[in-house]
Order: structure tokens, then C-alpha cells, then sequence
């Protein structure tokens, strides 16, 4: 914190601790917000200019008088603008939507980082209040701080204003050109200036919001009854707050084609549009595609992707959740619910290893739409398309329902009893006649942490082997050097060999954040040869290095290498959403839970578990898959993974299954490897589980149940306590919770 | 009568000046080799002395203007020359390109040299490709002679001009948009103070740029050849109103055409020049649509930047395209005609011009379907209040001003349009010629 903040800050607490009678206004703020109450402008009522130099001659005789007119009273004392606070909380706020809610939490959280970062504060007067804002803050964020409710359509406080719709609109004294003067100016593309006076509700700025809305609705179709953004719509619930009673706009509304689609995800409704551009400015800004753009001009301008061309952007569905009105909806949502109807639920996304925060929304036990969720670490608030539109096969009728045993070659329905009555039968037996190191697990970069954990302890603690693997493919566990948010703070990004859009698409939104707010340059590459090394030994530590994990193990032990050389940041960007959380779960042939080596945790281990764990080294899934061929591995447990396809020698795992005498899978569906199994069990979606995921930087994240598990199935840690029962050992699990307790304990935490 | 100076058509009646031969032979581009041998300072300096204004419509003090822009040729600035001329009723900058050009092109040379620039775009209208093929051509002979490229003169400075065609948007005129449209972006409007900063320290491709209006850099000519000092003598009127200006007049007066007409000269003088009125005049525009309509009296004040607005209540000079409407005219339809063209010409980047004019432009067109409601003049009227000062450009606040000073002037007219569907002029007139 710098000299002059730490100073401002002093003074804040000083005026708050003077400031016995705090006004109620101040409650509804988040703790933190610095906020001085009491402290009255006294440089109000100069020049009565009218709205934005409008000589005063040509005013309408029925239009109100200037804001500031001389000589209006000031709160030049605590007690005028606490009456006026007063007043104010005693007003009904509006009702705001979930879109608003979110963007005024982001705009707070961009302030808090700002204020601790020592940028020099301002203090700014809003409706009495005065607040200290960080220098570069637009006017609408101090008035948010404030508590002032300022409308609006085209602000978002995650891209560059434009200042389009005019509905945020409010009187400020501001000084320009060495003058102070008062204007009714637009809010959310002017910055703050020290000392700057904002009023945002006087008949004026009332005036200019009613106009405002009631030109947005002049050809608006109105038709929020079959809309799919009805009751969650900002404009909705503005039209109740501004705007006439009664449209005075008796013409014909301007139509377009309705229901366009843009894309396999995205329908554009050209006549609901409000031409806010949060989306065009959405791909061009963040997601850097610039896909969506306006065609033609004025009145008949519109939302449109360029000819011949789809919204292909793996970004696409954000757009739907920043509009503002339902012009842009989803073809997956698509009058699947009502916001009304629908419970939503905080949860992590399942597809890939960034750990996206989304809300999981469900309606009648179907989850109708997956929506993202303000992590500022790590997804800020985008989701990717496959995380917003990729996880429906949790409704597929394709799941399976229960339990499928094989026999006489063919599949057939069976009880749990029974499923679990054969597994533990079969696996008693090939134990008793061929020992422990005759069984084998894989475990999923898929499941959770504690599903992993616990298939461990099943395979390590109540049969006694250690082959357990869950790489399909074998690469290096080396933790990223930085975090996904640190990223966006370097000079020189290169990544190699992969689409980052696809592949870490939200490590991409960072990285063109990087480039475009920061000018940091980025560098692609299609493999380590193509002059990593000769860039990185110029820019050294003031570079990252992203890399996939489908590179050669060698390739990226020797970039590991000269990044440790050069200074430069070494981030090794896994696959799936638990890519961590198996390895930490100790589903490795040579570890244990927290990755300790057998050394390190095998006492405090054996304790826990009661057991004596076994001495003979683990085999890897490569070993695993050979010894089964060779006959010497005689049981596989797979659990929510899919190595006769994904295993990177995909034959040599399907010999191995298929030589197998026993297979288990756990699965949603009937996967390739399950066509090998003995036993199939129906596993659980992540919407169906609680649960943990550690993403691609090392963090711990929960999942939470959202709605029943579908048909007979069961979470796949579930299936395994009950597993292990039926193996006769204790189970001392009533939750996920219990298991990663447990988890935390083995690992030595 | 007072005397008419002719500086900037001096010799606009020469055969051939549209040449190179032609015009070095009339002392052509002796002020460019003036400007070489002074400083930046000392050129600003005579312009102050001059009081030249912007002659493009918002009359700012040029040498103000170009006080910002940074004078250092290590840090790229251009020089942006508004030659989008869209204004109905305004066609002087087309007359000085098409008869003109290497007035133009030596103004454009003589900014060069007082902002310390080398490069300078003229953004001209799409429409008007014959005074862009003439400018071309002006540019290509003053090139071979050597008054463009590299070492110019001798002098060690290169200057470089480059023409750009819009794509035929009036919202490319106002100058944000202007440099948005050359930048091949869409043509709207960015922001400016107090939101951003001023195109002189951010504009095109974020340097410092200046716009000005093609007869502002045309003038620069005859004050560089004659003295500031000298050329702020010319002037009957307001002292901040110095110098003489091109008017486009058209409409019902018997001589239209472009003049050059010293400021201050009294409007009743000005209509004389153009030929006198036909018939008797019921309304006129001073200086291009946006400006607003005038009442026909008082006549005798000095027609000027500060005249204007004081005496007819409308915005002002403007760009100095004057149309006179004589008592035929019906104002109902003229203002309709006027809102459909803002209507058809906003960009569509703010709520209050892209919906209000649209609205506005379907209640004309209900008025002159017959189905008009007394009540549409209110209306009108409030949703003109409801663009005012909230339109993201001038463009929105320019298409009201026309609609609001009919609706002053003539709100009787337009009830009795209303009701009768019709209007009648007050006596029968005879077309005079």
C-alpha cells in the first residue's frame, strides 16, 4: 500500500470512528467497502447549465428545472445527508436480476483489488454519500458502492464501455477544462474525478431513464410470456421500475426473422434486441474471435455473425448469459424452464481441468442449464461451450440404470444385491487362489478426489495389491508454476503444441487477456523444436511456458529443464477435471495418498486402515494390461475410466481386459471397456454427487449434488463403500465429506 | 452594400486552376514555401493572430486546436482532413475539390507544417467521386513537381497525403466517427471529453490526430500569404467572427450557388448576393439542416458565429449551407423529409437517436398519411426532449433541432396539417421568375 493510501485509509477510519450515528444506508454494503459517511459536499450549486450544455432558451416550457440550480442547499453537515440516507433506505429497492447482481459484485471485487493494490483513492459524493473509489473507476461502480441503483443495458464491468444504451444516466459536477459544471452525463463510461458530485435520481436523470426505456420498448416485441430470459431479464424488471405506465408508441414495431440460429447452441431473436453490444464486444474482447458483429445501420442495425459463417466460438453460450433481454437464447435451454421453476446449484464443471465454477440449474430432476459462476482466480465468470453445453448427457436415456451382469456372453439386469454379491464372491476367490498382486484397479481423472481415495483404499487396504494406476497416458506430475490468474501477468505466453481454446479454454481467456488489456505477446507453437528454447534463454523469467500433456514424457522433462535455466515459469496443463485429484488420491502404483512415498505414509496409513499394507511394488497400466495378457493379473477394477479407448496403446488394453478372467467397470455408460466386463456398475453424474475436483493448478474445489442420481445408479464412492461392506471391513462413511476427512488424515495433512 | 473580399475564390473563376500550371502561375503554393521557412510556433501564431475558426460546422478556434497535438516528428501524428461533407444544403467543400484542389492540397501542406507532421489523410465523402478524382489528380501533379514525398523542396521533410473514400455514411462527418471509419472500423461515434481523451492526444490508431474541415486548411493559404494579422481586418461583425466563409445557398432564392461572404455581412445583404428571395420568405436554415429552422425576421443582423444563434434562436452558423424556404412551403412535409434523412443516417449506436428518430420518423409519415393526432405535436416535441443531450453525438441533438424550431415557430401550422391534412399559404403568391 502506498504512502498516500495508507494515509486516506487512515483518515476513513478516523471519519467513521467521529461519526458516531452511522447511517443505515451504510448496512447493505459488503464489509470492506470504505465508506465515509457524513462527510457532505460543500462545492455543489455553481452554474446552472442545463443537460449537456443545452442553452436554456430552447428548454421545453413543461421540462423540470436544472438539477443544480444556485443556491440550492448543500449537505454541508453529517445531518442532511444521513436524513437523506435515511430516506433513502426507506425506499423499496428494486428488484434486481441475478445478471445485475453479478456485475455489481464484479464491479466491488475490481474496486477491493484496485484499493489494495495503492492505486490512488478518489473520494466521490453519490446522493450525499460519500465514497472512496480507486482512481479509474467508472462513475456507475462509485455510484454501486454507494448503494445507488443506476439502470443499465450495455454496461458489464469486464468490457471497455461504450456508453450505447444511455440509460445510466445521472447529474454530475464534474470539472473539465479547468471549470466545474453540472450535466446530465452517462455513468458508465466516465471516470471519477476527486471530489466529483453524483446525483442520480433527480427529475432530470428520472426524465432521461424514462425516455430511454420507453424507446427500448417502442420496438420491443414484449412477448417476455414465451421468452426464455422472462423473469430474469434486466429489461423485464427495469420496464416495472422506469419508463411510462403506457406505451405512447401506437406504430407498426420494426420487424426481423425470429429465432435465428447462429449456431448448434445459439438462437438470435433480432426483434428482442437492444443493440447493447455486450455480445459483439464480448467476442471481440474476451474471447478474441470477434465473431459476432452488426450489420447494416440506425434503426435496422443487428446482431449477426458474418456471411456464410457460424457462431462457432467455444465461448459462444456466454454471450447468452451477459444479454441483457432474450435476444440471444440457448437452443439447449430453449423453453426448458422458467427461471421461477428452476433451483440451481454451486458446482464445479466436470469437462476439463480448469476447475470452472458453474451453477448446475435443474428443473424436476433434469438438469436444464449449466450457467457460469464468479471465480475470480479462475474463470472470472465465462464458462466455455463444452462446459455450458457439453454435460447433457447427464439426461441421455442412453445411462445406465442398474447393475449389469454377464452371462452366457450377454448382458442382463440384475439387483446391487446380486452385482455385489458376484464382485465380492469372484474377488475373494481370484484372491484366495492366486493372491492380492492378482488383482488390479485403474482409477479416473474424472471421478473425485474421494471416489479415487477410496477405490485406493479398497484395492490397497481391504484386498492388499498395488497395482493402481490412472494415467492412459504417461506423462510427468509436475505442478504448474503459477496460478491460471498469474498468467495474464506475463510479458511473453508461449504455449506449444496444443488449441488452447479447446483444449484449456479458460487458461485461454487469460492468456488473450494478456494480450489484449496487457500487450503481452503470445506465442504459439506446434512443438518444442519450432524455437522455445531460443525464445525463452531472451525473455527468461519474464515468460511462461504452457504445455499439454499429450507431449512426449522426455520432451517435457527437457522443457522442464531449460525453464528452470532460463528463469521462465513452467506450467504443464493437465486433461480432466480431476487430473490432480487421482495422483493426490494415491491412485498410483508407488504412492500413497497425498502422493507420500511408501516410506513417507505408510505408517500413518496403516494405522488409520488397520491393515498391513502390502509390500510388493505396484505395476502401472501398461504393466497392468501385459500382466493380464500374460495371464498374471487375473481381476481389473476400472472405475469411471475408458481404456480400451483412451489408453494410449488401446489394443494393448483390450488384450489385457479381454484375458482378464475378471472385469469390473463403474460407468454412466456402457463403454467400450465395459463390452470386456464381467460386472457393470451405473455410476453417478458429478451433478449427482457431492464431491471434490482439483483442477489443473492444484485446487481443491466441491461439487454438489444437484438432483437424484438417475435411475439405479449410484455415486461411484457410494458403490465402493458398499463394496468394501460386502468385503467385510467396517465402513465408517455416511458422506463425501467422511471420505475426505479421511483423505486429509492419510495424506498427512 | 458592403464590399465582398475574395480571398478564397479569388481566382476561383480561372480557367484551368484546377492545374498545376495554372495555379503556380497565380502564385500557387508561394504560401507553402512561406510555411517551410517558418516554425510550427510561428505558423500557429499567425493563425491565432487570423481568428480563423473551424469552418466545418462547430467553429473552434483552429490554432486552439492545434495547440494540443504534440510538435514532435519522433512521435507519429497525423494530420485528418474532414472532407465528408453530408450536411444537407452544404456543398462548398465540393466545390473547392472539384475547382480547387491544390488550394486544398497546399492548406493540407502548410497544417502539415505548423502541427510538424508529415502525414495527412483527406477522408472524402463516398458519394463524391468526381471532387475525389480531382484531388487525386492534384495530389499525383504535386507529387511530380515535388511539393509531396520525400525531401519536399529541399527542405529535408517528407510529407505524404492520402485520400480515403468513405462508404457513404453522414455519421462518418463527425469526426470520432470519421477516424473510426478510417481505421476500417464501423463509422460510430467514440467517446471524447470528458470520457476520453481528446483526438489530439488519442485518435486514429491512438496518436495524436487532428481533424479539420477542408476550407479551414484551404484558408490557411491566403492567411500565410496575406498575414493574421492582415486577414483578421476582413470582418463586419462580431470580432471573434473574423475573415470570409463559403455559403451554399439554395432554395427559393433567384441565384443559388457557393459565395464567399465576409462574416458579419448583414443577412438581408446576403440574400441580396444570392439574388434576393423568391416569393416571400417564411423560414430559412442558416447553416445546414442541423442547425434548425430561423424566423423570418429580424434581417438586418450581422450573419456570423455569433449572430446567428443570438438572433434566430437555432444553433448557429454551422457549416454555412443556407436554405431559404418561401412561404410555399409546407413545413410538415420539410420536416419530415429532414427526420427521415437523420433516421436513415444514424448509426445506431445509442438508444435515444437509433429508437427516437425512427419513432419520430413514423409519426411524420402517420401525419402525412392522414392520421395524425393533435397530441403528435407534443409528442414529437417530448421525444425530441428525450434525445436532447443524451445522444452519444452531436448527430442525434442536430436531427431534433430542425423538428423542435418547426414545432416553435410553426405549431399552428402543424395542427392545422393535422386536421385538414393540408396546408395553405397565408396569401397567393406569384412565383417570381
Amino acid at each position: 500500500m502506498s504512502e498516500e493510501s495508507k494515509k486516506s485509509a487512515e483518515k476513513t477510519a478516523n471519519t467513521q470512528a467521529a461519526n458516531p450515528n452511522p447511517s443505515p444506508a451504510s448496512t447493505p454494503h459488503e464489509a470492506g467497502s470504505q465508506q465515509v459517511i457524513g462527510e457532505g459536499s460543500a462545492k455543489l450549486g455553481n452554474a446552472p447549465v442545463g443537460a449537456s450544455g443545452v442553452p436554456v432558451s430552447m428548454q421545453s416550457p413543461t421540462a423540470p428545472a436544472s438539477p443544480a440550480a444556485p443556491g440550492t442547499p448543500t449537505s454541508a453537515t453529517g445531518s442532511p445527508s444521513a436524513e437523506k440516507a435515511a430516506e433513502k433506505a426507506s425506499e423499496t429497492p428494486r428488484d434486481k436480476t441475478d445478471i445485475e447482481k453479478k456485475d455489481s459484485a464484479t464491479s466491488e471485487a475490481k474496486a477491493q483489488a484496485a484499493a489494495t493494490s495503492g492505486v490512488e483513492m478518489f473520494t466521490v459524493t453519490v446522493d450525499g454519500l460519500s465514497v472512496e473509489v480507486p482512481k479509474g473507476t467508472a462513475v456507475i461502480e462509485a455510484c454501486f458502492r454507494a448503494g445507488a441503483d443506476v439502470p443499465y443495458f450495455c454496461y458489464h464491468p469486464r468490457l471497455e464501455s461504450v456508453g450505447a444504451c444511455r440509460m445510466c444516466v445521472a447529474a454530475v459536477e464534474l470539472e473539465q477544462f479547468g471549470a466545474r459544471r453540472t450535466a446530465i452525463m452517462t455513468t458508465c463510461n466516465l471516470q471519477v474525478q476527486n471530489g466529483m458530485v453524483v446525483k442520480t435520481g433527480t427529475p432530470d436523470v428520472k426524465k432521461a431513464q424514462n425516455g430511454i426505456l420507453e424507446f427500448l420498448l417502442a420496438n420491443h416485441p414484449l412477448d417476455c410470456p414465451i421468452c426464455d430470459r422472462g423473469g430474469e431479464c434486466p429489461l423485464q424488471n427495469m420496464t416495472i421500475a422506469y419508463g411510462p405506465p403506457t406505451s405512447r408508441f401506437i406504430e407498426e414495431k420494426r420487424h426481423f426473422p425470429k429465432a435465428v440460429p447462429l449456431s448448434d447452441f445459439v438462437i438470435l431473436d433480432r426483434e428482442r434486441c437492444i443493440q447493447c453490444m455486450r455480445c459483439t464486444r464480448f467476442t471481440d474482447e474476451i474471447a478474441g474471435d470477434g465473431q459476432l458483429d452488426l450489420l447494416d445501420r440506425g434503426a435496422e442495425s443487428k446482431i449477426a455473425v458474418f456471411s456464410d459463417t457460424k457462431f462457432t466460438s467455444n465461448f459462444s453460450g456466454n454471450t447468452i448469459e451477459i444479454c441483457p433481454v432474450g435476444a440471444l437464447t440457448s437452443r439447449t435451454y430453449r423453453f426448458a424452464g422458467r427461471p421461477w421453476e428452476i433451483k440451481s446449484v454451486d458446482s464445479i464443471c466436470a469437462e476439463c481441468g480448469n476447475g470452472c465454477n458453474i451453477a448446475v440449474q435443474h428443473r424436476m430432476g433434469e438438469v436444464v442449464r449449466i450457467n457460469g459462476r464468479t471465480n475470480e482466480d479462475i474463470n472470472e465468470e465465462w464458462t466455455c461451450d463444452r462446459g455450458k453445453f457439453g454435460q447433457y448427457y447427464i439426461n441421455s436415456d442412453k445411462r445406465l440404470s442398474s447393475p449389469l451382469i454377464r452371462r452366457e456372453g450377454r448382458f442382463v439386469e440384475s439387483t446391487w444385491e446380486e452385482a455385489f454379491g458376484m464382485i465380492a464372491d469372484r474377488l475373494s476367490q481370484i484372491k484366495a487362489q492366486y493372491g492380492a498382486g492378482s488383482i488390479a484397479g485403474i482409477g479416473s481423472t474424472r471421478c473425485t478426489l474421494e471416489e479415487n481415495y477410496l477405490l485406493g483404499r479398497v484395492m490397497r487396504g481391504v484386498i492388499g495389491t498395488n497395482h493402481l494406476d490412472h494415467q492412459m497416458s504417461s506423462y510427468p506430475l509436475l505442478p504448474m508454476q503459477t496460478t491460471i490468474a498469474e498468467i495474464e501477468n506475463f510479458k511473453t505466453i508461449v504455449s506449444v503444441g496444443m488449441e488452447l481454446q479447446r483444449e484449456q479454454p479458460i487458461v485461454y481467456l487469460r492468456v488473450y487477456k494478456a494480450k489484449r488489456r496487457k500487450g503481452a505477446n503470445w506465442i504459439e507453437v506446434a512443438s518444442l523444436d519450432s524455437g522455445v528454447e531460443a525464445i525463452l534463454r531472451q525473455v527468461g523469467a519474464e515468460a511462461v511456458l504452457l504445455l499439454p500433456h499429450h507431449l512426449q514424457a522426455s520432451e517435457l522433462e527437457r522443457a522442464f529443464a531449460f525453464c528452470q535455466e532460463t528463469g521462465t515459469k513452467f506450467n504443464l496443463l493437465l486433461p480432466d477435471a480431476n487430473s490432480w485429484g487421482a495422483p493426490t488420491a494415491g491412485i498410483l502404483p508407488n504412492a500413497l495418498p497425498g502422493m507420500r512415498p511408501f516410506a513417507d505414509g505408510r505408517a500413518d496409513v496403516e494405522r488409520m486402515w488397520g491393515v498391513k499394507l502390502s509390500d510388493a511394488p505396484g505395476k502401472a497400466a501398461g504393466d497392468i494390461f501385459a500382466s493380464a495378457a500374460k495371464g498374471e493379473i487375473k481381476a481389473i477394477y476400472v472405475m469411471g475410466n475408458d481404456p480400451a479407448k483412451e489408453f494410449a496403446d488401446p489394443s494393448q488394453a483390450r488384450r489385457g481386459l479381454e484375458s482378464a478372467a475378471f472385469v469390473v467397470v463403474q460407468d454412466l455408460f456402457l463403454s467400450d471397456t465395459a463390452q470386456f466386463a464381467d460386472v457393470v456398475l451405473p455410476s453417478s453424474s458429478f451433478a449427482e454427487k457431492d464431491g471434490t475436483f482439483v483442477n489443473i493448478e492444484g485446487r481443491e474445489q466441491k461439487i454438489k449434488q444437484a438432483i437424484a442420481p438417475r435411475g439405479n445408479s449410484r455415486p461411484d464412492w457410494r458403490i465402493l463403500a458398499d463394496l468394501m461392506a460386502r468385503l467385510g471391513t467396517p465402513v465408517p462413511y455416511f458422506s463425501a465429506r467422511d471420505i475426505y476427512r479421511e483423505y486429509r488424515r492419510a495424506s498427512g495433512a | 452594400m458592403q464590399e465582398q473580399p475574395q480571398v478564397l475564390y479569388k481566382n476561383r473563376y480561372v480557367p484551368g486552376i484546377n492545374t498545376l500550371e495554372v495555379y503556380l502561375q497565380h502564385g500557387g503554393y508561394e504560401s507553402f514555401r512561406k510555411a517551410l521557412t517558418m516554425t510550427p510556433d510561428a505558423i500557429i501564431d499567425e493563425v491565432k493572430a487570423s481568428g480563423l475558426r473551424g469552418r466545418g460546422g462547430a467553429g473552434f478556434p483552429t490554432s486552439v486546436k492545434w495547440v494540443a497535438v504534440p510538435k514532435n516528428r519522433d512521435q507519429e501524428h497525423f494530420l485528418i482532413i474532414n472532407a465528408d461533407e453530408g450536411e444537407p444544403g452544404t456543398a462548398k467543400d465540393r466545390d473547392l475539390m472539384n475547382a480547387l484542389p491544390h488550394l486544398m492540397i497546399e492548406g493540407c501542406l502548410c497544417s502539415l507544417m505548423a502541427l510538424n507532421a508529415s502525414k495527412c489523410y483527406i477522408y472524402i465523402r463516398g458519394e463524391y467521386i468526381e471532387p475525389w478524382k480531382s484531388v487525386q489528380k492534384a495530389i499525383n501533379e504535386a507529387r511530380k513537381a515535388g511539393f509531396i514525398g520525400k525531401n519536399v523542396l529541399g527542405s529535408g521533410l517528407d510529407f505524404e497525403i492520402y485520400t480515403h473514400l468513405g462508404a457513404g455514411a453522414y455519421e462518418c462527418g463527425e469526426e470520432s466517427a470519421l477516424m473510426s471509419s478510417l481505421m476500417g472500423e464501423r463509422g460510430m461515434p467514440r467517446m471524447k471529453p470528458p470520457y476520453a481523451p481528446l483526438p489530439q492526444v488519442k485518435g486514429v490508431w491512438d496518436k495524436p490526430s487532428v481533424v479539420n474541415n477542408v476550407e479551414t486548411v484551404s484558408t490557411l493559404v491566403p492567411i500565410l500569404a496575406m498575414g493574421g494579422a492582415e486577414y483578421t481586418k476582413i470582418g463586419y461583425g462580431s470580432p471573434r467572427s473574423r475573415g470570409t466563409k463559403l455559403f451554399s445557398i439554395s432554395g427559393h432564392v433567384n441565384k443559388p450557388g457557393i459565395y464567399e461572404i465576409v462574416l458579419g455581412t448583414p443577412f438581408n445583404e446576403v440574400l441580396e448576393i444570392a439574388g434576393g428571395v423568391k416569393g416571400k420568405l417564411k423560414t430559412y436554415i442558416p447553416g445546414g439542416s442541423s442547425m434548425g429552422f430561423a424566423p423570418p425576421t429580424p434581417m438586418d443582423y450581422p450573419f456570423d458565429y455569433e449572430g446567428i444563434p443570438q438572433n434566430t434562436k437555432t444553433l448557429g452558423l454551422g457549416s454555412g449551407g443556407l436554405i431559404v424556404f418561401n412561404d410555399t412551403v409546407p413545413i410538415v412535409p420539410l420536416a419530415a423529409r429532414l427526420t427521415h434523412f437523420y433516421h436513415h443516417e444514424s448509426c445506431g449506436k445509442c438508444t435515444p437517436c437509433r429508437e427516437g428518430l425512427n419513432w419520430m420518423a413514423k409519426i411524420y409519415d402517420r401525419i402525412l398519411a392522414g392520421a395524425g393526432r393533435e397530441s403528435d405535436v407534443d409528442l414529437l416535441w417530448d421525444i425530441c426532449d428525450n434525445i436532447r443531450g443524451k445522444s452519444f453525438c452531436p448527430l442525434g441533438e442536430g436531427a431534433i433541432w430542425p423538428v423542435m424550431t418547426s414545432l416553435t415557430l410553426f405549431r399552428d401550422e402543424y395542427l392545422q396539417y393535422i386536421r385538414t391534412g393540408t396546408y395553405t399559404p397565408p396569401v397567393a403568391v406569384t412565383t417570381a421568375g
